[in-house]
């Protein structure tokens, strides 16, 4: 009986630490709570931009944000599922009417007799973070086909998630080329079928698709892939 | 309490279980030597099945109010470990009212699947590289709501509970075998 009633006390004082150490947290986290309320994160208005009627490509009036209207001329892409078999390849790319972050007039026209490498980027993304340097290395190194001509769209704008707002952050990372602001609604990327981030695709003077790909890619495995995709 | 206030009390209960996973560890290697654990050892040994409970019912309430309350969007693997850890609180509460230790075998291939996808989840926080190279359009696993004190992630909360579990139901010494 005294054994028995020694272990229940052993019980109890286990679970009565426990009970303690929970309510220590709750205390903890209440207070620091509190007291953190003047250095949470405002949560910024992602995009500032006034809806502009864009088919007629006017920019007059268009105002700077995170995210830009978009229009798609011509048949979206189906999502890219399939590396191996590319439905999309040997199919005609859509037209993107869109705008810049500054809000000035941005079109990526495929068919306008150059070859196009459209990145999609997203600046939470670690993998996007990984993969802007090994394209600026291989600008550095001189490795970019003759003619190819590369672009960014910036998509998937999250203000509460790293690296917002992506004006800045393709600033900060050195980004050289012209990018694209989609729309909140991620029409550019639902239009050229991304299905996860760095997403690229290469298009020919003629704006048929090459060749898409998804993920992050060292130097050789990017160039290896580019020189492949733009020799179909 | 607000969000971040409820991100820090869960991520100090998460420290709280990896802190009871070192002392069931320790009284179990202590125990052989040590008298003096004997007390403590009884204690874990009586509570070890409530407490893998409470474990995996708190573990279960933070993730429903993460992903309910606050919104955030569970990804491929997080919705892995939910499905380890959500019947374990049904199970383990009742072994508990049972007192069936023998319940231990049936949480263990939840506990280690879970333990296992969490760890790996954990992992790909720190070196994105190591994960399938992409983000995934919707919810992503490299993806991180927040990090509090510096490493504590909603995946550190996940591996910490099915360790403490584990830890409970397959560690915690019998008094018989701690030292008198």
């Amino acid at each position: 009986m005294n054994i028995e009633k020694k272990n229940s006390n052993t019980v109890r004082l286990v679970v009565a630490a426990v009970v303690v150490a929970i309510v220590v947290a709750f205390v903890v986290a209440v207070v620091m709570g509190d007291s953190d309320d003047d250095a949470s994160t405002p949560s910024a208005d992602v995009s500032t931009s006034t809806v502009v009627d864009s088919d007629d490509g006017v920019d007059e009036g268009s105002t700077a944000g995170e995210n830009q209207p978009v229009v798609v001329v011509g048949d979206v892409l189906e999502p890219l599922t399939d590396p191996a078999g590319d439905s999309a390849v040997g199919r005609s790319a859509p037209t993107l009417e869109g705008a810049r972050f500054d809000g000035s007039s941005f079109v990526i026209d495929p068919a306008d007799g150059t070859d196009r490498l459209v990145v999609f980027l997203a600046h939470w993304c670690p993998h996007c973070n990984a993969e802007i340097p090994v394209l600026l290395e291989w600008q550095a190194m001189g490795m970019i086909p003759a003619g190819l001509e590369i672009v960014a769209v910036s998509t998937a704008v999250a203000d509460d998630r790293p690296n917002f707002p992506p004006s800045e952050w393709l600033i900060e990372m050195g980004w050289t080329w012209d990018a694209m602001a989609d729309s909140a609604e991620m029409t550019a990327a639902t239009a050229y079928g991304v299905t996860g981030y760095p997403f690229m695709v290469i298009t020919g003077p003629d704006g048929v698709v090459k060749g898409r790909t998804s993920g992050e890619k060292g130097l050789e495995a990017l160039d290896a892939w580019v020189t492949e995709t733009l020799g179909r | 309490m607000d969000v971040q206030s409820m991100e820090l009390f869960s991520s100090l209960l998460a420290i709280v279980a990896a802190g009871g996973v070192i002392v069931v560890l320790t009284v179990r290697v202590l125990g052989s030597r040590f008298g003096a654990v004997r007390p403590v050892a009884e204690g874990l040994h009586g509570a070890a099945l409530w407490l893998a409970w409470l474990v995996a019912a708190v573990a279960t309430a933070g993730s429903l109010y993460f992903s309910e309350v606050a919104d955030y969007v569970p990804c491929r693997l997080c919705w892995f470990q939910r499905i380890c850890m959500y019947p374990l609180a049904g199970i383990l509460l009742v072994a508990a009212i049972r007192r069936d230790r023998n319940v231990r075998w049936y949480a263990l291939p939840l506990a280690a699947a879970g333990l296992g996808v969490s760890t790996y989840h954990y992992v790909i926080e720190w070196k994105p590289s190591l994960g399938d190279g992409a983000c995934s359009v919707g919810p992503s696993c490299t993806d991180i709501w927040f990090r509090e004190l510096g490493f504590v992630t909603l995946a550190f909360m996940a591996m910490a509970g099915f360790a403490s579990v584990l830890a409970l139901l397959f560690v915690t010494p019998k008094p018989e075998s701690v030292a008198p």
